[in-house]
């Protein structure tokens, strides 16, 4: 549905992304991961129409989306710091909604507005972060659009608003084939719904899989050998971590989970036991074998 | 909802208009106790004495003519108003949030653009038009003898063309800048960025180029075509209304509606990534800091000038110094960090290669030959020479001799060995030559003399009685002259006389008669002036460009104007003539006047 294809921005002389592409399927839920400044917003502003990149192209069904209005009309961007007309409430900014959003749905809008509870007579600005955040869904999921953009959503709901509006988006990624583009630094949250991770570092997209794989392709083994065995574990290929605490070794590897048993196993452990990781620790793990580290210093 | 040619973007008109419908219902309210709120509170009987005719002028001078600020004050505003509201509805160019939220929603710049332009023009317009019809209300309301629904429309349409044009500059300004503040500041610049290099060149020229004078065409030409200057003048100026053709105006509104699209093809090619710095795009950042040092340059070169040659040290490094951090601030300012000395440097060095060399063309070349250039005679249809402090007037002459004279005495001046490197020094006073050419060209050169020299040129030329009378005031409206004014001043003895009535005939003849006899050097350096003067004079209103000072008029419709005149010592027949009619007093001896 989304297509990014070879796409390169420069800022000034800095190259923000470099001939990066990725390509996110129809009805999924998206989660684009990577360290700060990586280019995540970059890439979303490209999606969203906003920017135009110096090389490449950004695709939405197989259009254009630089310009489009009639694309635009089914992409729908909640940006971090979500934009509001100072002076209008949120029933004025719905009506701008409805008129710029043809698919605008004012019976959604009536039925979400019991889910939300404020006030649409308030003015948005006089609101808290956290409902703000609320009425940008209110309004982008009453909007009824094919592209949803979500650049750090939950930050500022509370757990109950969070529960209940991952589970609106979930149901209209499965009765609308809604697809949703999330990018968050939450990732324990971004586990519980995304469908595919994209993981992005220094402007390039590192890795980009379904998250089952992904989770499916870096284990964490504890082994514990009766001799010292570093040498031999440095030398296994997709090696990604070790600590060693005592005599147990933690090992994170890249690979296929069969294959990595069988080294494993080829170097004799009295103790050994795998243990999938988290999406957290997937993207530590990764980021760490490209030098993006966490770094023990004490001050 | 979209309009299929894009062009049109509901949403966006109404929410501009939505968002700053409280700043256009101030801008109404405004209007409205300037004119007809005023207007109803004066009341027509305070009005009820003024005869017809005196009416049918004001008509004239101000289309409602029961205040002289209706229209001025309001015009002023109005030349503020497109300022505002460019900085408040194209936001979305110069904050990075509007930016991103601006064009992620399904609008393209087009729609964008002319969307909330409209939007704009809806909220400028509508409060002018509702005004204009309220007071076309008053007018049929039993104020029809004081105005006319044709001077509502007058003061509505000046109204709209000041919002029309102005509104252009702004936008303009607007899609070039990338924050609201530079915004403002290019705003002003675009009326007076050309003016203001044009003068800074013609500073720097007037030091180092021998015979230039800033008194040129040019500058009055750019003064003329600015909107800002137009604009202020239409609301406050009769004389300015009059000669403001229908035509001009079109130009004016032609010129807009090209920037108008200008701006539009800018925005187009402009990246929001430069929303929040100085410069909208990249390019203009050298533009923006260079000019801005070269101005800053130019200025201080002209303010120091005068220790050019006293304390060339001093003036050297205190112009370097100024350039240096103009050039510096404007970088911290387009990089946003103190930390630009060592990637920008060469920068400064390529400026100050330039200038230097702009210098030495200025000083060591006679610049093209401008420096040595008289025109032949037979190419002259008029010359004048006079002098720069005794002369309002510019007295030509198509006499075949004068002129001869006029350009052996230019000649003079720019022999080889007269033409100095730099203009500076302190001469006494200076001379004036200019030449309207039969190609249709004038020139125009000033240079600085010692009173010696210049009398011996204007003794000369003053020979001739014809030229005499075209230069000195007393000649030029005396035969309209109604009232004289005299001020003596001497010491403690002060005193003012108004020449009787019937005795302002026979002063002048007898003025004129002793200016006549005497040379240029017995009129203008015979010593302090020892009486000053002013002849109020007549004249008919047709057509020429000058404005009415006071409220004096006769039924004929005519006005007054005033010319100011100084009489020395030498002025021994006038002087005499006023102390027999009794106008200087018989207990200050005229001796202890003259001896001053």
């Amino acid at each position: 549905m989304i297509k990014v294809k070879n796409v390169t921005k420069f800022f000034d002389d800095f190259k923000v992304l470099s001939d990066i592409s990725l390509a996110i399927p129809k009805g999924v839920i998206y989660g684009l991961v990577g360290p700060n400044g990586a280019g995540k917003t970059t890439i979303i502003n490209h999606i969203n129409g906003v920017l135009k990149p110096d090389e490449g192209e950004i695709l939405i069904n197989g259009e254009m989306v630089y310009e489009n209005e009639k694309l635009k009309q089914k992409v729908l961007n909640i940006s971090d710091d979500w934009f509001y007309f100072s002076t209008f409430t949120i029933r004025q900014m719905a009506n701008f909604y409805r008129d710029i959003y043809p698919d605008f749905s004012c019976e959604r809008y009536e039925k979400l507005k019991d889910i939300f509870n404020i006030d649409e007579k308030k003015q948005i600005r006089k609101l808290s972060k956290g409902m703000k955040k609320q009425v940008a869904f209110w309004l982008s999921l009453s909007a009824m659009p094919d592209v949803l953009i979500l650049d750090e959503p939950l930050d500022g709901l509370d757990p109950v608003m969070r529960k209940q509006v991952l589970s609106l988006l979930i149901a209209d990624v499965s009765d609308r084939e809604l697809t949703v583009l999330v990018s968050s630094h939450n990732l324990r949250e971004l586990e519980d719904i995304c469908d595919w991770v994209g993981i992005i570092h220094n402007g390039h997209l590192i890795m980009e899989k379904p998250l089952d794989d992904l989770k499916g392709s870096v284990f964490k083994y504890q082994v514990a050998f009766r001799e010292d065995k570093d040498d031999a574990i440095d030398n296994i290929e997709g090696v990604l971590n070790v600590s060693k605490i005592g005599s147990v070794y933690n090992i994170i590897i890249r690979g296929d989970g069969d294959k990595t048993d069988e080294i494993i196993q080829s170097l004799s452990p009295i103790l050994c036991e795998r243990i999938s990781l988290t999406l957290e620790e997937v993207f530590i793990y990764e980021l760490g074998g490209l030098g993006y580290d966490f770094k023990n210093i004490i001050i | 909802m979209t309009s299929k040619t894009s062009l049109f973007n509901k949403g966006v008109y109404k929410s501009t208009v939505k968002r700053y419908k409280w700043g256009s219902f101030l801008y109404f309210i405004i209007l409205f106790l300037l004119n007809g709120m005023s207007i109803l509170l004066s009341g027509k009987e305070r009005y009820a004495h003024l005869t017809d005719a005196q009416i049918a002028e004001r008509f004239i001078q101000n289309p409602l003519i029961l205040r002289g600020d209706h229209l001025g004050v309001s015009a002023i505003i109005s030349l503020f108003v497109p300022t505002v509201t460019a900085l408040l509805i194209l936001r979305f160019v110069h904050s990075k949030k509007s930016a991103v939220f601006n064009h992620s929603i399904p609008t393209s710049r087009k729609s964008n653009y002319f969307s909330s332009l409209l939007g704009a023009f809806t909220l400028m317009v509508i409060p002018v038009i509702i005004n204009g019809m309220i007071l076309a209300i008053i007018s049929l309301s039993g104020y029809g003898d004081y105005f006319t629904i044709n001077s509502c429309l007058i003061w509505t349409g000046i109204l709209l063309y000041i919002l029309f044009t102005m509104f252009a500059c702004a936008v303009f300004a607007s899609m070039i800048t990338g924050n609201s503040f530079a915004a403002v500041v290019l705003n002003v610049l675009v009326h007076c960025f050309v003016i203001s290099v044009a003068a800074g060149l013609s500073a720097f020229a007037s030091k180092f180029l021998y015979g230039y004078t800033s008194n040129n065409a040019i500058m009055d030409t750019l003064a003329e075509n600015n909107f800002f200057v137009i604009g202020a003048s239409l609301g406050n100026s009769q004389s300015f209304r009059e000669n403001f053709s229908p035509i001009t105006a079109m130009v004016h509104i032609g010129v807009s509606i090209v920037i108008y699209f200008v701006s539009y093809f800018m925005y187009k090619k402009r990246k929001l990534e430069n929303a929040e710095e100085i410069a909208g795009f990249e390019c203009l950042n050298s533009i923006f800091k260079y000019s801005v040092t070269f101005l800053a340059t130019v200025a201080a070169f002209g303010i120091l000038s005068y220790t050019l040659e006293d304390a060339p040290v001093y003036f050297v490094s205190t112009v370097t110094a100024v350039s240096i951090i103009t050039y510096f601030a404007s970088e911290m300012l387009l990089k946003k960090s103190f930390n630009v000395f060592k990637r920008s440097y060469k920068g400064y060095i390529g400026f100050a290669v330039a200038f230097l060399c702009m210098t030495a063309l200025f000083s060591h070349t006679t610049f093209f030959g401008y420096e040595t250039y008289v025109p032949k005679t037979e190419d002259i249809e008029s010359a004048s020479v006079f002098s720069y402090y005794y002369s309002d007037n510019e007295p030509f002459t198509t006499d075949s001799e004068l002129i001869k004279y006029v350009t052996d005495s230019h000649s003079e001046f720019v022999k080889d060995d007269n033409i100095p490197i730099t203009v500076s020094g302190y001469y006494e006073t200076r001379l004036q030559f200019k030449y309207k050419l039969k190609n249709g060209r004038e020139v125009h050169r000033i240079y600085r003399v010692n009173t010696e020299k210049q009398n011996r040129i204007m003794d000369v030329i003053y020979e001739n009685s014809d030229y005499k009378m075209k230069s000195e005031p007393v000649f030029k409206h005396g035969e309209s002259a109604y009232a004289i004014e005299l001020y003596v001043n001497y010491q403690q003895y002060s005193r003012n006389a108004k020449i009787k009535p019937e005795e302002v005939d026979e002063f002048i003849r007898v003025i004129q008669d002793e200016v006549l006899s005497l040379s240029f050097s017995e009129l203008h350096n015979g010593g302090n002036s020892v009486m000053n003067g002013y002849i109020d004079f007549t004249t008919t209103n047709s057509g020429q460009n000058h404005e009415a000072t006071a409220e004096y008029y006769d039924e004929d419709g005519k006005y007054y104007k005033r010319e100011h005149f100084t009489m020395n010592a030498n002025y021994k027949n006038t002087i005499n003539w006023l102390t027999q009619k009794g106008y200087i007093e018989a207990d200050v001896p005229l001796e202890k006047i003259i001896e001053r």
